[in-house]
């Protein structure tokens, strides 16, 4: 069967349940797309919560991940978009989202999107893109809102955006993950 | 003259947040007082959710737990080998690695991991394993801590001891329908 006619197949494991093997797939996938250094994945993956995968048949070609970022990383985030008092420390950060070239505009991404979304339910979520990434623009059409304003990181030349999902406007400190 | 009691503060931290240091003293204190091995450590390591450490005067590390998942067929496999294999359930996070330096013991240092490690769960489901001859933490998971006893004792391929499984918030089967999700905790009683 050609892959044209194969259907795009979306997975999630935690890490703990990866092979080794299946962690160096994953890491390949994003530095496919060149933005992440590998440095970053080398710690990032291993402690990521969950990693989401979308095969064709059986050649892996995207990725997404859901982690915890580290905490001074995370505040500061909210801290430049100008909206401190949003900074939920339950939220995780939506990162590495990755599809080979070849296989982009096909419906991997949406694959990833859906098995993370019934993955994250209501769980609040955030991420950041470039401003300069067209593909990324349209984050209303994924539950997604940008909050505060464009900002530039530390020794980074380009203004990044960051979006959130499930987000109170204000954090509630009585709110957390319960099992229901 | 008599040293003065140590303050101990004790605190929840991401492994995203924990320097390499932190871990190095952590795994140091666990390996030094447990039957935990080397290897189980770092396998574990991807798993951990949180780690709770207990510190005395600011300074020293003088206690561990952590929060964990466990690959799933080795959860699996633990709820089968005690017989309730209906209680398996993906939700469920370990409670493991709690170790408080001989130095330590008796100044509440485990009361207080306890309470920081239940408020954090609230209502999720965890469960844990000790040896059954270990009578001081038998005691005290089932009698204090709020776990029950799920199944019966058991052998298991990583330990050379009988194990005794215990959960809590565990439904006697699980419902698959149940998921994690973000809010307010229900009231006690509600």
């Amino acid at each position: 069967m050609s892959e044209e006619n194969e259907k795009f197949h979306a997975s999630m494991f935690r890490p703990i349940d990866c092979s080794d093997k299946t962690l160096n797939a994953f890491a390949k996938i994003v530095l496919a797309n060149g933005e992440v250094p590998a440095e970053n994945l080398q710690r990032g993956i291993p402690t990521a919560e969950m990693l989401f995968f979308c095969s064709i048949g059986r050649k892996l070609v995207g990725v997404s991940c859901a982690r915890f970022q580290n905490t001074s990383f995370h505040k500061l985030l909210f801290d430049r978009a100008g909206v401190p008092q949003m900074y939920n420390p339950f939220s995780v950060e939506i990162c590495w989202l990755s599809v080979l070239p070849k296989y982009q505009g096909k419906g991997a991404w949406s694959a990833i999107y859906e098995i993370r979304r019934k993955y994250l339910k209501d769980r609040p979520a955030h991420g950041i893109t470039r401003v300069e990434n067209k593909r990324v623009a349209d984050v209303a059409r994924y539950g997604y809102q940008q909050v505060g304003e464009p900002f530039k990181l530390d020794n980074e030349d380009h203004f990044i955006r960051l979006v959130v999902k499930d987000h109170d406007p204000v954090f509630n400190p009585s709110k957390r993950l319960r099992y229901c | 003259m008599n040293n003065p009691k140590p303050e101990i503060s004790v605190r929840l931290i991401r492994p995203i947040d924990c320097s390499a240091q932190l871990i190095d003293a952590y795994k140091t204190l666990l390996l030094a007082h447990t039957s935990v091995k080397d290897s189980h450590f770092r396998q574990g390591l991807a798993g951990v959710e949180q780690f709770v450490i207990a510190v005395a005067d600011n300074a020293k590390l003088v206690g561990t737990a952590c929060l964990k998942y466990q690959s799933r067929k080795y959860q699996q496999y633990l709820f089968k080998q005690a017989g309730v294999p209906e209680m398996y359930n993906p939700d469920s996070i370990e409670s493991a690695w709690v170790c408080v330096h001989p130095d330590f013991r008796g100044m509440g240092i485990w009361n207080k991991m306890h309470e920081i490690r239940s408020s954090y769960l609230g209502n999720r489901p965890y469960h844990a394993t000790h040896r059954v001859e270990n009578h001081p933490v038998s005691k005290r998971t089932e009698r204090r801590d709020g776990y029950r006893q799920a199944g019966k004792d058991f052998n298991s391929v990583t330990s050379e001891y009988k194990l005794r499984l215990v959960v809590a918030n565990h439904d006697l089967v699980y419902d698959p329908v149940k998921k994690l999700i973000y809010g307010t905790l229900p009231e006690k009683g509600n």
